[in-house]
């Protein structure tokens, strides 16, 4: 039994792996965890526990898998259950019967729980048996759960956990990819025109080597339309899921997933905002290149090197490191000056969150130049040019203008890619966070 | 997790990995990572012990320096593929990340990606990996071992109690608990004996205790690192004469220590 980090005081939760705890201690851990506050309990339900054997589900015979006793018990002891079904991480959440199926994808090491740059290969998600064989399972879990949710018994929510899935590397080759695209470029010009490339047909982009040829021409917007389609097909996947017949009964506790990265803020009057759509980010994982098929490029590896090296600093300075959000609206909780690492491009949502931050009076300091497109290939425009006054800090140029009641600073010429960008960045960054905090 | 037997423990965390390293006295060590995909550097990282600083400088920079360097190159444009349960050498499970790559120069097959520069520094590894598979070997007699480490300074002493779990001499798990801290006091006070470990684990089982204070830091602290760990290794026949070394650390004489006790 461990406690949630994610939540604290009157609705705390603690997660609870039945299938790794002795059954004849069930009761008394959950009894613990009720006595020290908790109201619910997260249960991992791993598909590696039940059917480890192909074919032969267990939830019964195991004292360990007994799931539904465990739920009377949670509910006698007056806990909720706020069940994951999926691929939650854990040393059982595939079977290791599907480790000989065939059809393999790649997902960061990060994400498999391993360390290190390395790609580890697991069975694809979208090959046809591991599929069926997966929703066979989560169909059974499904009509125990149905018998045991609130009123009559614990299970007050179901989440669907993708896992490593959700940083698959191959996800161009399942169908529900090639669908997502298709409603991203409502035709293969629409597509050529963006990357200035000649497909005939959209089954040529979803292969590793269409893909390649995308990365190669636009590396950003390449990585941002596959992260859009991947979640597209995950979100399709999800919903297929919450259709099977015995989830009907558990239709209203199916809860979206809520794999938030940001950290609280130290208070300090700058920090960094990261443009990560050429990092992958595992949900509790360290960040990884962004390498779909395997393959990774020279804007990839800088974006990872850029990171990590605003992350070391960032952390040893005490500076909030945010990451920009993608395709999601979201409003970030970023310091009065916020320092962003971006190139040329920026998503609209990013922009979107920065211009709620200008407006709000903050400020924005751009180190390595104005980001100037988004996922549409639309030139952002930041604000007439004559409105641009220039002012040198730190030796370096600066080009200032305000939106909103905000103010943007940004580098022109960018700051070099050097090791002592971080010294220029901070010593820019406090000159004019007082800058700010005097206006 | 709370333990589903005596001897099932959490497996080692990162916090554990890096206790290790530092009970060791790799504290200081100084060394660069850098990894490359054909002529794309990935990574570059400036260490001193633990603690690694990003670099943003060019390949011929990074290796210029003369500091160490542990250089990884995986294959042009394409991050290596590692199969899912590559069981990892007692190197890689103890060590963290990205030290415990190095273990890899020293497998059976070498990982071919890997390079360590200086040779020097690689020989000296290289005997550590050694010292460690003989501890390996001696550990995996029993189906429960339990490395009790202390290092660090006097002022500042570090201990780390590992659990080895082998099952036809297989390394099976390898972790850490609180509870295993009680067996580092009762063995000081000199009450863990064959009997004592038989009814905390169980099973057949044994019991190590590796002091590494006051380890030499100069050029010579691996070599030093590794005859202590021979030491206490050769001790398991006479550990009396072992433990009245005089620069030693010495425990409780009596009760001596039972056969499948050993200590420096």
């Amino acid at each position: 039994m461990t406690p949630n980090p994610e939540t604290s005081g009157a609705s705390a939760s603690s997660s609870f792996s039945y299938a790794d705890e002795p059954s004849n201690r069930w009761q008394e851990l959950l009894r613990d965890a009720r006595a020290a506050g908790a109201s619910t309990v997260s249960v991992p339900i791993y598909w590696g526990a039940h059917e480890s054997l192909q074919g032969t589900r267990d939830f019964s015979k195991s004292s360990r898998l007994r799931l539904e006793r465990f739920l009377q018990i949670a509910q006698e002891v007056g806990l909720d259950a706020s069940v994951t079904i999926g691929f939650p991480p854990g040393r059982e959440t595939l079977p290791a019967w599907t480790g000989a199926l065939p059809s393999k994808t790649l997902v960061p090491a990060s994400a498999a729980d391993r360390v290190g740059l390395a790609l580890i290969p697991i069975p694809s998600l979208h090959s046809p048996a591991f599929r069926d064989a997966f929703f066979g399972f989560v169909d059974e879990a499904f009509s125990i759960l149905s018998l045991y949710r609130k009123p009559e018994g614990p299970v007050a929510r179901v989440l669907v956990d993708f896992g490593a899935y959700a940083s698959d590397f191959c996800a161009m080759e399942s169908a529900g990819y090639l669908r997502a695209l298709q409603s991203r470029y409502p035709t293969i010009q629409a597509l050529n025109s963006c990357y200035t490339t000649s497909f005939n047909g959209f089954d040529a982009v979803t292969t590793r080597q269409g893909l390649r040829v995308l990365n190669d021409r636009r590396g950003w917007l390449a990585a941002f339309d596959y992260k859009w389609c991947r979640e597209v097909a995950l979100q399709a996947l999800r919903s297929e899921i919450a259709k099977l017949p015995s989830a009907a009964p558990l239709a209203d506790l199916f809860a979206a997933d809520e794999s938030g990265s940001s950290l609280p803020s130290t208070g300090s009057a700058w920090g960094i905002a990261f443009e990560a759509t050429l990092l992958e980010v595992p949900r509790r994982g360290a960040c990884f290149p962004f390498a779909p098929g395997g393959n990774i490029t020279e804007l990839a590896a800088n974006a990872f090197r850029l990171w990590e090296y605003f992350a070391d600093h960032a952390g040893r300075d005490g500076r909030d490191l945010t990451l920009l959000p993608l395709w999601r609206a979201e409003t970030l909780s970023l310091p009065p000056l916020a320092v962003v690492v971006s190139g040329k491009y920026l998503s609209q949502a990013a922009f979107h969150a920065l211009a709620e931050h200008l407006e709000a009076g903050g400020g924005i300091f751009f180190p390595l130049g104005l980001p100037q497109y988004d996922e549409r290939m639309g030139s952002h425009p930041w604000g007439p040019s004559r409105d641009r006054t220039f002012t040198t800090l730190a030796g370096v140029q600066l080009s200032r203008f305000t939106r909103g009641a905000g103010t943007v600073w940004f580098a022109s010429p960018a700051l070099p890619f050097a090791d002592s960008l971080w010294g220029s960045v901070a010593a820019i960054a406090s000159s004019l966070g007082q800058e700010g905090g005097n206006a | 997790m709370k333990p589903l037997s005596k001897f099932f423990t959490p497996p080692l965390s990162d916090d554990d990995r890096s206790l290790f390293f530092r009970c060791l006295g790799f504290t200081d060590m100084r060394y660069r990572l850098l990894e490359t995909c054909g002529t794309i550097v990935l990574r570059a990282k400036h260490y001193q012990g633990l603690e690694g600083q990003a670099l943003l400088g060019t390949v011929a920079a990074l290796q210029s320096s003369p500091e160490p360097l542990l250089l990884r190159r995986h294959a042009m444009q394409s991050l290596t593929e590692e199969p899912l349960h590559r069981p990892p050498s007692l190197w890689e499970e103890l060590f963290p990340y990205p030290f415990s790559l190095v273990g890899r120069l020293f497998e059976e097959e070498p990982d071919r990606q890997l390079q360590l520069t200086p040779p020097a520094l690689k020989t000296q590894l290289k005997l550590l990996w050694d010292a460690l598979q003989s501890l390996e070997t001696r550990m995996s007699e029993t189906e429960v071992s339990c490395l009790w480490l202390r290092g660090g300074s006097a002022e500042a002493p570090l201990e780390l109690p590992i659990l080895f779990h082998y099952v036809r001499k297989k390394r099976i798990r390898v972790g850490t608990a609180p509870s295993l801290r009680d067996m580092g006091e009762t063995y000081r006070r000199g009450l863990l004996g064959d009997e004592a470990l038989w009814e905390h684990f169980g099973t057949q089982s044994a019991f190590y205790y590796l002091g590494l204070e006051g380890l030499s830091s100069g050029p010579d602290f691996i070599p030093s690192l590794v005859d202590r760990i021979l030491r206490m290794l050769e001790a398991g026949e006479k550990p009396s004469e072992i433990l009245a070394s005089p620069a030693l650390p010495v425990p409780p004489a009596d009760p001596a220590p039972a056969s499948s006790q050993f200590e420096l």
